[in-house]
């Protein structure tokens, strides 16, 4: 079972650096929107384009992304080892960066035309970056709960502040 | 005595010159250089003049002379014609107590129909429970955050069918919702959605097409519609063929109002017969009775409709240029074009566009020898020069042509030019019988500009580019593939930029083009308006000067001008021309030249041979 797993395809994600465990959660779910499978994986390099490099060798799509804390970079089997795909550096947020990588990682393997940040030549500017914060809660019945949670979060806060005001409308608080 | 002599041909798109010495007591004229730049202005106008002496500085400096050494500067005689082109479309897209959006985002999430109330993801906790509801969620929320709230709301027993998502989302939010809901997802437009009314959304199977709201009885069977309302929809249906996913929404009646395009006729005045052609009657026709009125007269718009505008704009533009009163420009040949151009559909949400008949026009006037007259000594006096008319272009350009290696009369040649396209046939014994057509390179570039709906402002650069080089995809970035399926793998990787994209394969290397069409498409869609224009009138053009209008009289024809550069164009006429019993190839001018650089050329030999004669 366990060789199953290993062995099925998927885009090969590696963190370096120190990176923020919750970034591989950004590259994940900017592949699903593709609907392209993808897995953490371990490196045994730390120099980030080599990370890359190492985690697309060991994918069966040939794609490997890897995140550092400033930078993200695509990676393909067949490249130069030394010359990524793509390395974006991030700038303030790097959560819409990882988004945006995943989703070319993506695409590379679907093989669709890749998005650029700031590129408005294609039809579809790429996403606009995300200022939602991802800890929001998974349900909105545990914001209800807890509606201050974070107050940093505006929207999230009011739609849970809506919530809280309906449910005790209608009595179920 | 040698005498240093320049031949002139200003095209429609390019000015041509040849420079040659010659000597009365040698037998033939001593090539010096030659030089093809683009025409400044409108061909046989005084604007023509700076790429006149560009081109003539260009071959000066290639021969190691200067311009006022030139002796005489000869300059084609009376530029017969000049055209121009319109597009017109002729039906139109109108949906009046429905909107819709459709399009075919990369990734819509979730599967199926549903139909409720278009209610904002705000909302969605007020809603009463058990009323069916779409939810509009804008591109402000985070999909976890819409995902759970759609949950919330489905928990609670709220009825939510399915959504309609501003940002990239559909998948994601898809994903996280705990039933299976069809998500329709990269709706910009989404503030334009109204609210509180009753819409439908269907997203189809992977590799599938919706079915339901591409059917009009479907859309009646959701909406419960009578078949007085069934008909209203039918542009609706029409427009979301082939779509991946869609939205219908009921608007109130009234909403939108029609708005009814008259196509017109187009009136053939001929010197045997006058006809009034409805445009809707297609293309085809159009032609066909060109045939019966004989040499044209005039042609005429019915006014107030949209071919009456055109045939009036291109008068106007002939008039301005060539300083003469309106009355006066008489159209002598039109090409009509059928065509399927993307036209943004009256009513919709999203900017969809449906693809609509449309009519092009080339359209052809004669000038008079006036004007080449009036440009002859405005560059006589500019350069400080001698400049003379040379001869009628078409004589000038078999001149030239039989300077190909192989090449003997009894020939005819096609010169496939930028504006019009033109045939000349020369047999023993014979004045040469010529013709000149309305339609050529530049309306093959704005067929496809307009099909292929390219972006204005870049308009005639891409689809200029995309008419003379062919195509490729880039499937990985170590290979490409061409249009005619061969592969192509690269030593070095190709920039990630063009990673899955169409690209033209130019001298230059690869260039991405900014458009979502696949190589299949842009193909059909090039080669098709290369063979409406230059088939059709290659055929039309040679069949009046072949003996006895009997095109199979013709064994030989040879191409010339700036089109016969093509690398497709030669080789459709070729199978085009070959049941025919005619055989074509491209000119090889001076035997290196190509096809182009004939007439002036011509001109050369032309005035050498007088001066022998003489």
């Amino acid at each position: 079972m366990a060789q199953v797993e290993r062995d099925r395809p998927c885009i090969h994600v590696c963190l370096v650096g120190g990176a923020d465990e919750e970034l591989y959660r950004w590259v994940e779910i900017g592949a699903e929107e593709e609907g392209v499978p993808v897995r953490r994986t371990a490196v045994q390099v730390s120099e980030p384009v080599l990370a890359a490099f190492e985690a697309a060798q060991g994918s069966r799509f040939d794609v490997g992304v890897s995140v550092t804390p400033g930078r993200v970079i695509l990676h393909e089997r067949h490249m130069p080892a030394e010359q990524p795909v793509l390395s974006l550096a991030a700038t303030g947020d790097p959560r819409p960066l990882c988004r945006l990588m995943g989703g070319n990682a993506a695409r590379m393997v679907v093989r669709l035309p890749l998005r650029f940040a700031g590129d408005d030549a294609t039809p579809e500017p790429a996403p606009k970056p995300q200022r939602r914060d991802p800890s929001s809660p998974p349900v909105a019945t545990q914001a209800a709960t807890e509606p201050a949670a974070d107050q940093t979060i505006v929207d999230v806060a009011t739609i849970a502040r809506i919530v809280v005001r309906i449910l005790r409308e209608r009595g179920v608080v | 005595m040698t005498l240093l002599i320049a031949g002139i041909d200003i095209g429609n798109s390019t000015t041509e010159v040849a420079l040659a010495e010659i000597d009365a007591a040698r037998p033939a004229p001593r090539w010096l250089a030659s030089s093809r730049v683009s025409t400044t202005g409108i061909k046989g106008t005084l604007s023509n003049i700076p790429g006149v002496t560009r081109a003539l500085q260009e071959a000066v400096d290639a021969a190691g002379v200067r311009i006022d050494q030139i002796d005489l500067a000869l300059l084609n005689e009376a530029t017969p014609v000049i055209g121009d082109i319109a597009m017109e479309t002729i039906t139109e897209t109108i949906i009046t107590e429905s909107t819709m959006i459709g399009h075919n985002p990369n990734s819509p999430g979730g599967l199926g129909i549903g139909v409720g109330v278009t209610t904002h993801l705000n909302d969605l906790a007020s809603t009463a429970r058990g009323k069916p509801v779409l939810v509009v969620i804008p591109k402000d929320y985070d999909f976890q955050v819409a995902a759970s709230l759609v949950n919330w709301a489905l928990d609670n027993g709220i009825d939510v069918q399915g959504g309609i998502v501003q940002a990239d989302d559909g998948v994601l939010i898809a994903n996280r919702v705990h039933k299976a809901l069809p998500f329709v997802d990269e709706v910009r437009l989404i503030d334009h959605v109204p609210l509180n009314i009753l819409a439908a959304v269907e997203v189809a199977e992977h590799g599938q097409a919706i079915r339901q709201l591409s059917n009009p009885y479907g859309i009646a069977t959701l909406f419960n519609l009578t078949p007085q309302e069934t008909a209203l929809v039918i542009p609706i249906a029409k427009a979301l063929i082939g779509l991946r996913s869609a939205v219908v929404i009921r608007t109130p009646a009234g909403d939108v109002q029609t708005r009814h395009i008259p196509a017109g006729s187009l009136r053939l005045i001929g010197q045997d017969r006058t006809l009034v052609l409805p445009m809707d009657s297609g293309a085809d026709a159009i032609m066909a009775a060109l045939d019966q009125t004989g040499p044209l007269a005039d042609v005429e718009g019915e006014p107030g409709t949209n071919v009456g505008g055109m045939v009036q704009r291109v008068r106007q533009t002939m008039s301005d240029l060539t300083e003469k009163p309106l009355a006066e420009i008489k159209i002598r040949d039109i090409l009509a074009v059928d065509c399927l151009v993307p036209q943004q559909v009256a009513g919709g949400l999203a900017q969809e566009f449906s693809l609509e008949n449309a009519v092009g026009l080339a359209a052809m006037v004669n000038t008079d020898r006036l004007l080449m007259e009036r440009l002859a000594q405005a560059l006589a006096r500019d350069l400080s020069i001698r400049v003379e008319l040379g001869g009628v272009e078409a004589h000038m350009a078999i001149l030239g042509t039989l300077t190909t290696p192989g090449i003997a009369s009894p020939l005819a040649i096609l010169d496939l030019g930028a504006g019009s396209t033109d045939a000349a046939m020369l047999r023993k014994g014979e004045p040469v019988r010529s013709m000149h057509l309305a339609g050529a390179g530049d309306m093959v570039t704005m067929l496809i500009q307009r099909e292929l709906d390219l972006p204005a402002g870049t308009v005639s650069e891409v689809a200029e580019q995309i008419k003379r080089y062919p195509l490729a995809k880039v499937e990985s970035l170590f290979h490409t593939r061409y249009e005619d399926n061969t592969v192509r793998f690269f030593k070095e990787p190709l920039d990630p930029k063009l990673f899955g994209r169409v690209a033209l394969v130019t001298p230059q290397g690869l260039v991405p083009i900014p458009t979502g069409h696949t190589i299949d498409r842009i193909r059909t869609v090039r080669r098709e308006a290369k063979r409406k224009v230059f088939l059709r009138n290659s055929l039309r053009a040679l069949s009046h000067v072949a003996p006895g209008g009997n095109i199979r009289l013709i064994d030989f024809v040879a191409i010339v001008g700036g089109s016969g550069q093509d690398f497709e164009i030669s080789q459709m006429l070729m199978e085009q021309l070959n049941p025919y019993g005619i055989v074509v190839g491209t000119a090889n001018i001076r035997s290196q030249l190509g096809p182009v650089n004939a007439v002036a050329t011509g001109l050369v030999l032309s005035y050498f041979e007088r001066q022998r004669s003489g």
